[in-house]
């Protein structure tokens, strides 16, 4: 324990203070009695002349000198050293990722980091404050540079854990711009350190602790869940990695549609991963669903969702006299319904189709629906106008700014005669150039969108290179989009801009726990953020009418979350890690005065009590012999004292009696001494006599 | 057992009814030469034999022994006892201090005074009822006769409270009234500053039995002092400054006792008896229990 003001220890004068009032012979009330003869005997070795009179010891006495110590120890400030490493300015950051809801340590790592700071909260002093930060995919400040304890504990109880990865730079970042206004600011990280980028060192300008929640419990993660079609047969494969230490077997169910197509057991070596695949599903399932039949610590990783194929299909008109490349690309697509009709026979009948393909041929009346073209006749359209055939010499990537050349290697097109001189309108964009002309244009006009490339396939070894399939699955991509692209899989936590239909008046999302949020009107729609639960989210598009129904899915496909040991330490550069042992913990000193104050309240209470038990004995005297049950010394009935008085009474003489004893046994103790000391050897007696 | 015009009796008829069998004792008998009920040392004329003794001339021939002439050839004479009654005076202390403490010492003193002459009365001695302070204020004769209970009944009712204490001297002004043997009982608490012992030896020149009655109040045989007190006297003006404390009642018990050691010890050294009586005990408890016990009654 320190002492924060030696200097206050002058006030000790306030106890000889105290022992000399208790010296000085006290005012008294009168009261007269039949005869002081007695009185003046007994008084007479016990009474003297001087202002002074020997010491009682009293309980009052012993409580204002107890008091006294007291006052003078508040005024002294004694601090003790507190192991709370939260002191001063301290920002705390809550790691609030998916791996926090491992229950390795009860209730879970987040509560418990919770609870740990919860105590920290409690033992917080008069000068220090805190800053409550949550760590997920985005950081999220919960309270800024408080002192109130209340508050404090209000703004942790709104800490949630989510489903998402934790990104320490920014959460860093954010307490950097927050202790910059605070001064000898320091960082505190409690999770289990599974942050991303962990490759990368993170310089502060701050010193960061970090105490590490957690242990290396065991676990098994889906790490992918995915579907193909192979010669036919739909297969679906899961991998699955083991987070332990030793050889596990790990069965899995397996569910299409919500059915349950089979159970299949991997085993698994100690960290080592390994797929599981079922075949043959059936060729309409649309969704997958994989479980993990395992208890672990962790257990949101132990369910996958995914999409089979494309979760969203258009219906595709080709018009064409023959073309077997276009009808080989297109029907290996999957978000596609190809129809098939020869110019001839083509009517438009309104638009029925999402998206009609003419190849070599053009209608007199254009339908509102998608357009795409292929060697559109020599004529001025909405979109173009197409001109005379010129040869083409050289081919160059235009402004792809709608991604339609993603992984199309144009180089390899090396054959390509002529091509329509093509004329885009204003809100056409060329995608494929020559120096002749351009070669595919898009561009989106009042919800459609056209496209059109200038030359015939034939004439062409476009069709016979990879690239033209690429080509197709973008373009189609592009028409008929999934609400998200890829294979419709994202992070938790990740806003999702969801890709509409040209045409969509209304758009919704319908997650995991049901909840319906509309993302659109307006357009373009706003970015979906409510992506923490783990599932698979519907996506619903109203287009011309039509009722459109998508699906994406929510995964934690995540090797950081699912291995549970905690780290060893963060990638900071003034990180220290903060464990048990006393010596890395930092030693806080805390004023302990609010104690003592306590504790003299206390005493004066007490002190109080004593005093109005002694003022009610003095104050009526005549009580003292109202009793009724009093022995006289022939035995006759005689009354009593209250019983009150006669425990003060008690209290006192034993105090008295105590100290008596404790006089005699030390006078006994000093004659027994100074005997020892004047006894002459037997001696030097004996000559004596 | 109250008649109109008369005064009070300080004790109720169903007091009174419970003393009817009770007795005054005295240690020794006494010649007082007036016919009682009490034996008397000399020989009397009662039924009681005492002895035999020579004829002398001059006796009474009807006392003698004509069996013994007839045996002996000698004349001898059958005495017989005789039986007197005694006088006895009972002291009340009517100083100051009788009327302090809870409850007042004087009233017992006044209860017991008016007991024993009531049974005094009873055995036909004669009563002499006596007030103190610092002299013999005043007293009161009473034989036995139909006014006599009346007349002690009067005079303890209306007794005299004034001053200070000095037993000796009051104790000495009662030879002007005691004349002749008899039992003096004093009630006081005799918590005079100047002693009892000089008075109490000139009473017992009177030829008296002296029996010494202490009368404490509860609070002064046991104390029960909280705090810091002045403690003045209710004769003087002479106060003590006492605060609680276990030594102090201590002291106070000590010298309590000694003070009633030396009374009993200075009554038994002059063939009296001794009693120390608290003011709140009953009337009848004193009279058939604590007196009965010193051998006062019987």
């Amino acid at each position: 324990m320190s002492i924060l003001v030696p200097a206050a220890l002058a006030f000790s004068v306030i106890i000889p203070i105290i022992l000399c009032l208790y010296f000085m012979r006290p005012r008294r009330q009168e009261r007269v009695v039949g005869s002081t003869l007695l009185w003046q005997q007994a008084m007479q070795d016990l009474q003297a002349s001087r202002p002074w009179q020997r010491l009682r010891i009293t309980p009052l006495l012993l409580l204002q000198l107890l008091a006294a110590i007291i006052i003078i120890l508040v005024l002294v400030r004694p601090a003790i050293f507190m192991s709370s490493p939260v002191s001063g300015n301290s920002i705390l950051v809550l790691q609030a990722s998916a791996s926090m809801q491992a229950t390795d340590v009860s209730p879970s790592r987040f509560e418990n980091a919770k609870n740990t700071i919860a105590d920290f909260i409690g033992a917080l002093g008069p000068n220090d404050h805190l800053s409550l930060i949550t760590m997920a995919r985005t950081p999220q400040v919960l309270i800024v540079d408080s002192q109130d304890k209340g508050q404090l504990q209000n703004a942790l109880q709104r800490a949630k854990v989510t489903n998402q990865d934790a990104d320490l730079e920014q959460a860093l970042s954010l307490a950097n711009s927050l202790a910059q206004s605070q001064a000898n600011a320091q960082i505190v990280v409690i999770g289990d350190g599974h942050v991303i980028n962990t490759s990368q060192t993170i310089v502060t300008q701050y010193p960061v602790r970090y105490m590490a929640v957690g242990t290396d419990a065991p676990n098994v993660a889906f790490m992918a869940l995915s579907s193909r079609s192979i010669q036919g047969q739909l297969i679906a494969f899961a991998q699955i990695t083991n987070y332990s230490h030793q050889t596990r077997a790990v069965p899995v169910e397996l569910y299409a549609d919500d059915r349950l197509f089979g159970v299949k057991t991997v085993t698994l070596a100690a960290g080592a991963s390994g797929s599981v695949q079922w075949s043959p599903l059936a060729q309409a399932t649309s969704v997958l669903h994989a479980h993990i039949v395992t208890q672990n610590a962790m257990t949101i990783d132990h369910d996958a969702w995914a999409i089979v194929g494309s979760s969203i299909h258009g219906r595709v008109l080709l018009v064409t006299k023959g073309n077997t490349y276009l009808e080989t690309a297109l029907s290996l697509q999957t978000n596609v319904t190809l129809f098939e009709t020869t110019p001839d026979k083509y009517s438009n009948n309104g638009n029925t189709y999402d998206l009609t393909i003419f190849d070599g041929y053009a209608p007199p009346t254009l339908p509102t629906s998608n357009l795409l073209f292929f060697n559109p006749p020599n004529h001025t359209y909405p979109f173009a106008t197409s001109g005379a055939l010129t040869a083409v010499t050289h081919i160059n990537a235009g402004n792809d700014s709608l991604n339609l050349l993603k992984d199309v290697d144009l180089s390899s097109i090396h054959t390509l005669r002529a091509s329509h001189q093509l004329k885009p309108a204003v809100w056409e964009q060329p995608i494929i150039t020559s120096p002749e002309a351009p070669l595919l244009i898009a561009g989106e006009n009042n919800n459609q969108r056209v496209a059109a490339f200038g030359f015939d396939l034939h004439e062409t070894n476009l069709p016979l290179e990879s690239s033209f399939p690429i080509l197709m699955l973008n373009m189609m991509n592009w028409f008929l989009p999934a609400p998200v692209a890829g294979n419709g899989q994202v992070s938790a936590g990740t806003a999702v801009k969801v890709d509409t239909w040209p045409g969509s008046d209304q758009v919704t999302i319908t997650g995991p726990d049901q909840q319906t949020t509309t993302v659109g009107p307006p357009f373009p729609v706003t970015p979906y953020a409510q992506t923490n639960s783990i599932g698979l989210y519907h996506v619903t598009q109203r287009v011309h009418g039509r009722i459109l129904n998508g699906a994406f899915t929510v995964n934690l496909f995540d090797p950081i979350q699912s291995r549970l040991a905690p780290a060893t330490a963060l990638p900071i550069v003034n990180s220290t890690n903060i464990v048990d042992n006393n010596n890395t913990i930092s030693h806080q000193l805390r004023e302990i005065w609010p104690w003592i104050a306590a504790i003299f309240l206390l005493v004066l209470c007490i002190e109080w009590w004593f005093f109005t038990l002694s003022y009610k004995a003095q104050g009526a005297p005549g009580q003292q012999h109202s009793g009724k049950n009093r022995q006289s010394p022939g035995g006759a009935t005689r009354r009593g004292a209250t019983p009150r008085n006669a425990l003060l009474t008690a209290l006192q003489d034993r105090l008295e009696e105590g100290l008596a004893l404790a006089r005699k046994r030390t006078l006994k103790i000093q004659k027994r001494l100074r005997g020892k000391r004047r006894r002459l050897p037997k001696g030097e007696r004996h000559a004596n006599i | 057992m109250q008649e109109a015009g008369k005064g009070r009796f300080p004790l109720g008829a169903d007091v009174l009814q419970r003393l009817d069998n009770i007795a005054l004792l005295t240690r020794r008998p006494m010649a007082t030469g007036r016919p009682g009920r009490r034996r008397s040392p000399l020989a009397g004329s009662s039924m009681e034999f005492a002895d035999f003794r020579r004829y002398a001339p001059g006796d009474d021939f009807r006392r003698i022994d004509w069996r013994a002439f007839a045996r002996l050839e000698r004349l001898f004479l059958r005495v017989f006892e005789a039986e007197e009654n005694i006088t006895v005076t009972i002291l009340i202390d009517c100083s100051d201090s009788m009327y302090y403490g809870d409850p007042v010492k004087a009233e017992l003193a006044i209860a017991t005074a008016a007991a024993l002459g009531y049974i005094a009365l009873k055995c036909e001695d004669s009563v002499i009822l006596g007030a103190l302070t610092d002299r013999l204020v005043t007293y009161r004769r009473a034989n036995s006769g139909t006014n006599a209970i009346w007349s002690l009944g009067e005079f303890l009712t209306h007794l005299p409270r004034s001053g200070t204490t000095d037993l000796n001297r009051a104790l000495y002004d009662t030879g002007k009234v005691v004349t002749s043997p008899g039992l003096t009982i004093i009630l006081s608490d005799f918590l005079a500053p100047g002693g009892y012992q000089t008075g109490v030896r000139a009473v017992r020149q009177l030829r008296q039995e002296v029996a010494l009655l202490q009368i404490l109040s509860p609070d002064e045989i046991d104390p029960q002092i909280q705090g810091d007190w002045r403690l003045r006297d209710s004769e003087s003006t002479s106060t003590v400054d006492v605060s609680s404390s276990s030594h102090i009642l201590h002291a106070y018990r000590e010298r309590l006792a000694e003070f009633t050691e030396g009374l009993a010890s200075f009554a038994h050294a002059h063939s009296g008896i001794y009693t120390l009586i608290s003011s709140d005990t009953d009337i009848i408890d004193v009279v058939q229990r604590m007196l009965r016990q010193i051998e006062l009654v019987k």
